[in-house]
């Protein structure tokens, strides 16, 4: 744990306002910290590809009725670990989107955190 | 310490988007779906809204327990917000089109049910006016409610709704701009008696007003109150009524 001094930071992607501000209450009570939020695939796309570090995204699948896709392509290919938040049952996504950790609305603080940390830990065992 | 702007992207939102309804990316078939399909795609549909609704209800207790600790406030401030959620959605369901709905009947349910009035008639305090046709869907309609539920309540509680002195007025029109209809809701309110300074900073009301339509609506919103005003102003993005669909 050689960056526990150092908070993630984590991107957020969702395009319901009450939905953001739940998870930026979630995420910072635990010590994070908030990228985005990105409440639009295009603000997603964006934020997905700027600069700066992202250790872990949590992402809406249903954007104002655009898929998030997209944008999870940009973060997955740049190692950014993605998990999925999502009104839908996971089993109607492409094959290889279905395997990503997923969290159901309404979501559930200990649920998420726990998610979110498991992503930030398979990613330093990945880096270190 | 706010480490990102949460506003940075809310410009950038396509025209219109708060008018599309909400759908699925996924399950929606391109073309007419057989009828198997269709049952599953309104299943389908039918578990993503509820889900929704539910996150909503999740964040309102949420919320609402931020700003009251003990059992005996959070439950009637919480209680009272459900039900105005509930409001809209009986309303939603009684519409023709159950995803769209007339804001008139959305505020005047509101004000109703807050103040314990009948808004169609006259009173030297209240003053309601705006076109009947203006339609808004489900998820704005949601939010828009929830913030007019705030202002009225608050109104009940150090306003004209509740000293029965001064003036409240709500209008609402729709604007073009550009190839973008707009609607303009005003809430004006000046009231003859005194709010103390905790009632003037708005709380939950304002946030929906300042933050979460902007943000997820692309909406434009003024809001400012004083010992002896609430003026609150709000631009919403809107389809035309009644469009091809």
């Amino acid at each position: 744990m050689s960056g526990a001094t150092i908070s993630p930071r984590i991107l957020v992607i969702d395009d319901n306002y009450m939905s953001v501000e739940s998870l930026r209450g979630m995420l910072q009570g635990a010590g994070m910290q908030i990228v985005g939020p990105a409440l639009s695939l295009a603000g997603a796309l964006e934020l997905g590809a700027a600069p700066g570090r992202i250790d872990a995204a949590i992402v809406d699948l249903d954007l104002h009725g655009e898929a998030s896709l997209p944008a999870i392509d940009v973060l997955l290919e740049r190692g950014v670990p993605v998990m999925l938040l999502t009104g839908y049952d996971v089993s109607v996504l492409p094959a290889r989107y279905r395997q990503l950790p997923h969290c159901q609305k309404p979501i559930m603080a200990s649920l998420v955190l726990q998610q979110v940390a498991r992503l930030i830990d398979r990613r330093d065992g990945a880096t270190a | 310490m706010r480490v990102i702007e949460i506003g940075r992207h809310s410009a950038k939102l396509p025209r219109g988007v708060k008018a599309r309804r909400e759908r699925s990316a996924f399950i929606d078939p391109p073309g007419e779906p057989e009828p198997d399909r269709r049952a599953a795609v309104v299943v389908g549909e039918l578990q993503h809204r509820l889900r929704n609704l539910l996150g909503l209800v999740n964040i309102l207790a949420e919320r609402t327990a931020g700003e009251h600790e003990r059992a005996e406030d959070f439950l009637p401030v919480f209680q009272a917000r459900l039900i105005a959620l509930d409001r809209v959605q009986s309303l939603l369901l009684q519409a023709p089109d159950n995803d769209r709905l007339n804001l008139d009947d959305m505020l005047r349910a509101e004000i109703e049910a807050v103040a314990g009035i009948d808004p169609a008639e006259d009173r030297p305090y209240l003053h309601l006016q705006g076109p009947d046709d203006v339609v808004l869907n489900a998820s704005t309609l949601q939010i828009l409610a929830l913030a007019i539920h705030e202002l009225a309540t608050n109104s009940m509680k150090h306003g004209v709704l509740g000293t029965l002195q001064g003036r409240l007025s709500l209008r609402w029109s729709t604007i073009q701009r550009g190839d973008q209809q707009w609607l303009a809701l005003e809430w004006s309110e000046k009231s003859l008696i005194e709010r103390p300074p905790s009632a003037t900073t708005g709380g939950f009301g304002r946030e929906l007003i300042e933050r979460a339509l902007p943000l997820q609506f692309g909406a434009r919103t003024r809001y400012v109150a004083s010992a002896h005003h609430v003026h609150c102003l709000i631009e919403l993005p809107v389809r035309a009524a009644r469009s091809a669909s």
